[in-house]
């Protein structure tokens, strides 16, 4: 076996990354695309890290993913909150009900 | 030392792409948040693997600990029908598929056409090296933990307050759009709005 | 070869008495319940009723193991499964004695808790896939429950991680080699001990089982093995706050005379002593008081303790 290297973890976050896109077009479900955007931020977590460790060697790279994980929990605990109003409002979470605005 | 680290990677990152495509294809929702959960935990193995167990350990606290509960809380509210399902056009689904299939084709060509840069120090580097120039190195670096706490209060002093802001704002934020709608019954004062102020009642 | 036989040795000694205790906890906290209540308590099997663990384990393999109809399968049999890992997993950083862990990590505190807010999932996700409503009441308390005490317990222990200047256990217990946390650190010490009752839900803060509202909370559907995991969990849980008290706050194996693994012993034994006897004597409050207790009174006081070990830590430094 190679031993692993940086562009094992590249490859591996390139395709969480996808994933987590993919998820957050096809789901319908809000709570659903916001588990997608998590997907996101944990591809660019282990990017960050994969980089500190092989290629830059510097802590910047654990600093930036600790604000990321932090931000994360902020927009949870947001996007949650006005999922919460949504669904009091039109009794579902399906995003294509919130078309009201449409021109 | 480095064949089990090599099994570990691979085992962690099959666990990883196995939740990812989990969450993609699960109708369920609360499936889907399973399998957040083992992406989650992989991503925290993966930390620990690339020798940052703080970030691995904060990861398993925030994310897995507080986060996703959070998301699993908020499906426990809005599920009417727990097995309720939303779904796409059959076109749709195929769209998104391509366009992001091919989106990590084009990565992964560009990242094995790129030959990054290599600064890592070695470990008798580093124990040359004065308290100020070790607070830098992420990698190798056996205080890692009292490093970040330095950083986090020296260099990154100002995001690290503008997201002290960021959070209460949130916190006010949340409590405001969650405050009730409809009168609650015994509730103490100021909690319900002032009559005549209620939300439109569904 | 050695090199994995050492720890293999270890984790199976730890496994082994992890859970040799937990089952002896069951009869341990009956007996005491019994002394306390003026009763018995089970005396029948064995000598003075040793073995009624052993029985009530022999009952609970032949009961019959129900599913739920409307359950969703995969997440109901998975649930009791994540409660009973992540709790045995904690132990794997817990310092018996001196360099006597599984894995002497640097961020083992850390670990401990980042095990103990993975446990909630067991308990949202086995009410949520019983698919019964009170099931799903009581795991709506539990991950409110859960989720606010786990932010006093990280808070209340931080004050410890301050004085001894590492999140490693085993240098948290060397740290106390002049004078065990639990003076300097009272207030720590109290709120410690609030969240880690409510973080097992044991008896004061156990709203998510309450029996006589929830008939039996989250796990209502659970039965024959899948409950036993849940039963057994509790009585993990119990003794890996014991066992955590004792490492922040009683000096670990500290003492004079015995070994220190006996000084381990004891005063973990002691403490669970200490929460039996808390739940032979407190009601149960409300939902809304509960929660109250957490915000009103324990957050205010770990962030207080906190600031003023902070201080007293930066001008002892200088």
């Amino acid at each position: 076996m190679t031993p692993v290297g940086l562009q094992h973890y590249l490859v591996l976050a390139a395709v969480l990354f996808s994933a987590g896109l993919c998820t957050m077009v096809v789901k319908r479900n809000a709570i659903g695309i916001l588990i997608g955007a998590e997907l996101l931020l944990n591809a660019a977590n282990i990017n960050l890290l994969a980089f500190s460790k092989y290629s830059a060697g510097t802590l910047d790279g654990a600093i930036l993913a600790l604000f990321v994980i932090v931000l994360a929990a902020a927009e949870v605990a947001i996007a949650l909150a006005i999922f919460l109003n949504f669904y009091s409002r039109f009794a579902s979470v399906d995003v294509d009900r919130g078309d009201q605005m449409r021109g | 030392m480095d064949n089990l680290d090599t099994i570990v990677f691979y085992f962690l990152a099959a666990l990883a792409l196995v939740g990812a495509m989990g969450i993609l294809v699960s109708r369920n929702i609360v499936r889907t948040a399973m399998w957040l959960l083992a992406t989650l935990v992989a991503a925290a193995g993966l930390y620990f693997l690339l020798g940052a167990a703080f970030v691995g350990a904060i990861q398993l606290i925030v994310y897995a600990g507080g986060t996703l509960v959070l998301i699993i809380f908020g499906v426990m509210l809005t599920a009417k029908n727990p097995n309720v399902s939303y779904t796409p056009r059959t076109a749709e689904i195929v769209l998104g598929v391509v366009l992001c299939v091919l989106l990590a084709g084009a990565l992964i060509f560009v990242l094995h056409g790129t030959a990054w840069p290599n600064n890592v120090k070695s470990v008798e580097e580093v124990k040359r090296m004065s308290q100020a120039q070790r607070d830098l190195v992420g990698p190798n670096n056996p205080d890692a933990t009292e490093s970040t706490g330095r950083r986090f209060l020296g260099d990154y002093l100002v995001p690290f307050e503008v997201l002290s802001l960021v959070l209460l704002a949130v916190l006010i934020g949340a409590a405001y759009l969650g405050r009730p709608k409809v009168p609650v019954i015994g509730a103490p004062r100021g909690v319900n709005p002032p009559p005549g102020q209620e939300g439109p009642r569904k | 070869m050695n090199a994995i036989l050492g720890p293999l040795i270890t984790i199976v000694c730890v496994l082994g008495a992890v859970l040799t205790l937990a089952a002896l906890l069951i009869w341990v906290e009956r007996r005491l319940l019994g002394l306390w209540q003026d009763r018995y308590g089970p005396n029948r099997v064995g000598p003075f009723g040793l073995l009624q663990s052993v029985a009530d384990m022999v009952k609970i393999f032949f009961k019959e193991d129900w599913l739920p109809p409307l359950a969703d399968r995969a997440v109901f049999i998975i649930a009791p499964g994540i409660v009973m890992a992540v709790t045995l997993l904690s132990f794997a950083v817990v310092p018996w004695g001196p360099g006597l862990a599984v894995a002497d990590l640097n961020v083992g505190l850390l670990f401990v808790l980042a095990m103990s807010s993975l446990s909630v999932y067991s308990v949202a996700l086995g009410g949520w896939a019983s698919n019964n409503k009170y099931s799903l009441l009581g795991s709506l308390r539990a991950v409110g429950q859960m989720i606010s005490y786990e932010v006093f317990m990280g808070l209340s222990l931080l004050g410890v991680v301050l004085q001894a200047g590492s999140f490693n256990l085993s240098d948290i217990v060397e740290a106390q080699r002049g004078l065990w946390f639990c003076l300097p650190q009272c207030v720590g010490l109290g709120v410690f001990f609030v969240a880690a009752l409510a973080e097992t839900k044991r008896i004061p803060f156990d709203l998510p089982e309450g029996e006589n509202e929830l008939v039996a909370g989250f796990h209502t559907e659970y039965s024959g093995f899948k409950f036993a995991m849940f039963f057994v969990a509790e009585y993990i849980g119990v003794t890996l706050v014991s066992a955590l008290t004792v490492v922040m706050f009683l000096g670990g194996w500290l003492g004079p005379w015995l070994h220190p693994v006996a000084w381990f012993a004891i005063k973990t034994l002691a403490v669970i002593a200490f929460i039996v006897l808390i739940r032979a004597s407190l009601p149960r409050p409300r939902y809304d008081q509960l929660l109250a207790l957490g915000w009103k009174l324990l957050l205010p006081l770990a962030l207080a303790n906190l600031l003023v070990t902070g201080a007293i830590v930066l001008a002892q430094g200088e």
